[in-house]
């Protein structure tokens, strides 16, 4: 018997009970679902870190903690470091030393929490963020630096409700002037608010200390050395791009682990209604079987059909749960659209086959003790000619 | 393909503490025509078709079939051996129930690798020549069963099989139907073919060129002609 034939055999067995299939499949979907849509949320943040790296400021950046504070380290690190990173910025072909002063103002609704970036007023949010521009009011200014003022990016803006003249509360003695806001559209920039270092370094009673200082390099492809030599000589953590990038993808790589692990719950629970419903296939149909194998057919032809129907079906619910996914993404960037202006979920390429790999494998493993049964029946009794 | 030959062959159960001999030290070579094997239920009948076709494996003896020792080969071989040279017709139609009519027939063509247009041509015929050429779409939840048996007589046909084995075909039809079928499996016989027929209905019996009685495992009489 050829491939296909085998293959069309196998579909008319599912359809023979379309509602169990259904519903089988329906199992899967929504386990495949799950999945797609779990997974998607990292893939989602890599495609935008990925496309927003080329718009992200420095070449090297220098900090006590190193990222092992993630991305908004305390300000711990003595501003003098500023001051001998000038002294080195001839020797190292650093064109830029831009300290900066990061803090999050958290909050329980998501919409309302923010970062808050304190720059140099003259050129520090431009020397970080080259790609960001001013949509209404204006940047910060030299004029500016210790007075209370801030430029916001636009999804913060709108979230907080900030227009040009709003009063933007830091604490209970601390507010600031909304004077400019950024043009939507630069991803990350939008939810941050750039204000003056010496104001937010004041108002976080952190005068004297950055969280981190951003170097720029005349010649971006010395970043490593440049980095090993900061690191060694000022003892502080210096980390390039590509160091930032395997943070993140680290970062990812774990969060990808633990949301597959709770995802991988749903795929046994779709495992096992495929074995289940498989199973009971061969039950019913062991005369069936019996009479295959008398008249002539292998075992290993009717393993392979059994197996080629729990592969069906799987794929089917796999098919089946790429859709479902991508109705789930699709609500996901509705959200994190409104929230934060990203597309945090994607299915790429390789969520799209590992999905499927999945749902295969699933359908093989589902399939491999129901499709030995049946390989397996004595014809008498299978013909109930004992 | 030669003759079918048992040889020798017995087969015992166990049960409970002891043992239940179900077929005693049969031999017998089978000559091309139909053979009927009669006997009251329990008496050893599905026992002996189970071994002559390999269903079951023999506790002694063996089973040749033009000289090839059916119960010698490994299981995958056996299966080819069966679909290649034997032909089954069983008390239940046995058909497949998504297959229609003429893929049942055409089902053993199909694992034996025949090409589709191919196994088309020769269904098409065999359910011409069991009548049916008109219900050749129709699934087996859609036939009668004499239709049925009909399509499953032109299943067992299909390849072309030197052993035709039949265990009570009639058994679940009237008379008249049954009658039918029994001429359609009558019709391999007079070409040369060995048919086996298990019945324990003395007419259907009558019809054989050889019979074979047997009781409780064991051959009683043995004749030649039309005289059951």
């Amino acid at each position: 018997m050829n491939g296909k034939d085998l293959w069309t055999l196998a579909w008319r067995g599912l359809t023979r009970r379309p509602v169990r299939t259904l519903l089988t499949a329906l199992g899967i979907t929504v386990a495949v679902a799950s999945m797609v849509v779990f997974l998607s949320l990292g893939e989602g943040i890599r495609k935008v870190f990925t496309a927003e790296l080329g718009g992200i400021g420095p070449d090297v950046q220098v900090s006590l903690s190193g990222f092992s504070q993630g991305f908004a380290p305390a300000p711990n690190l003595p501003e003098d470091v500023v001051g001998q990173l000038r002294g080195l910025a001839d020797e190292l072909g650093i064109t830029a030393v831009t300290p900066v002063v990061v803090t999050v103002r958290g909050s329980l609704d998501v919409t309302q929490s923010a970062v808050l970036y304190g720059v140099p007023a003259a050129g520090g949010m431009t020397n970080i963020f080259p790609n960001a521009r001013v949509a209404q009011g204006r940047a910060l200014t030299g004029a500016d630096e210790n007075g209370p003022v801030a430029v916001v990016g636009a999804k913060t803006a709108e979230n907080l409700n900030l227009t040009l003249g709003s009063t933007l509360n830091l604490n209970r003695r601390s507010r600031v002037k909304v004077v400019g806001v950024l043009a939507p559209g630069s991803g990350l920039v939008d939810s941050l608010i750039f204000l003056p270092i010496r104001t937010l370094q004041a108002a976080e009673g952190a005068e004297g200390r950055v969280s981190l200082v951003a170097l720029k390099l005349a010649d971006p492809r010395q970043s490593r050395t440049v980095a090993d030599t900061v690191a060694q000589r000022l003892d502080v953590e210096a980390q390039t791009q590509s160091d930032f990038v395997s943070f993140v993808d680290r970062a990812l790589r774990i969060s990808d682990a633990v949301r597959f692990g709770i995802s991988l719950i749903a795929l046994i629970v779709g495992g096992l209604a495929v074995a289940n419903t498989v199973m009971m296939g061969v039950f019913e149909r062991t005369r069936e079987f019996g009479t295959l194998r008398a008249i002539g057919a292998r075992p290993s032809f009717v393993r392979g059909l059994v197996l080629a129907e729990s592969l069906l079906l799987a794929l089917a619910g796999g098919l089946g749960g790429l859709l479902l996914g991508l109705v789930g993404i699709a609500g996901v960037n509705l959200y994190t659209q409104d929230l934060a202006g990203i597309d945090a979920a994607a299915l790429t390429p390789r969520l799209t086959l590992l999905a499927l790999g999945i749902s295969l494998l699933l359908g093989l493993l589902s399939g491999l003790l129901p499709a030995r049964s049946a390989s397996r029946l004595n014809i008498t009794q299978a013909l109930g000619r004992v | 393909m030669g003759t079918l030959q048992a040889q020798d062959l017995s087969r015992v159960y166990p049960s409970g503490e002891g043992q239940v001999t179900a077929l005693a030290l049969f031999t017998h070579t089978f000559a091309p025509g139909l053979t009927a094997v009669v006997g009251p239920s329990g008496s050893g009948k599905s026992t002996l078709l189970n071994l002559l076709a390999g269903f079951d494996k023999p506790t002694t003896g063996r089973v040749l079939v033009g000289g090839t020792d059916l119960h010698a080969l490994p299981e995958a071989a056996r299966a080819d051996f069966r679909l290649a040279h034997y032909g089954f017709v069983f008390q239940n139609h046995n058909l497949i129930p998504i297959l229609t009519a003429l893929e049942n027939v055409e089902f053993p063509l199909t694992l034996a690798g025949v090409p589709a247009r191919e196994r088309r041509e020769r269904a098409r015929a065999l359910l011409d020549q069991v009548g049916l050429s008109g219900r050749a779409s129709h699934l087996p939840a859609q036939l009668s069963g004499g239709e049925a048996q009909r399509v499953a007589l032109a299943r067992a046909l299909a390849n072309n099989p030197d052993v035709l084995l039949a265990d009570e075909p009639t058994g679940n039809l009237d008379t008249r139907t049954g009658g039918r079928v029994l001429e359609l499996l009558t019709a391999p016989a007079r070409e040369g073919r060995t048919v086996v027929l298990i019945t324990h209905d003395r007419d259907v019996a009558a019809l054989a060129d050889h019979t074979l009685r047997v009781r409780d495992g064991v051959v009683t009489a043995e004749t030649t002609g039309v005289q059951v």
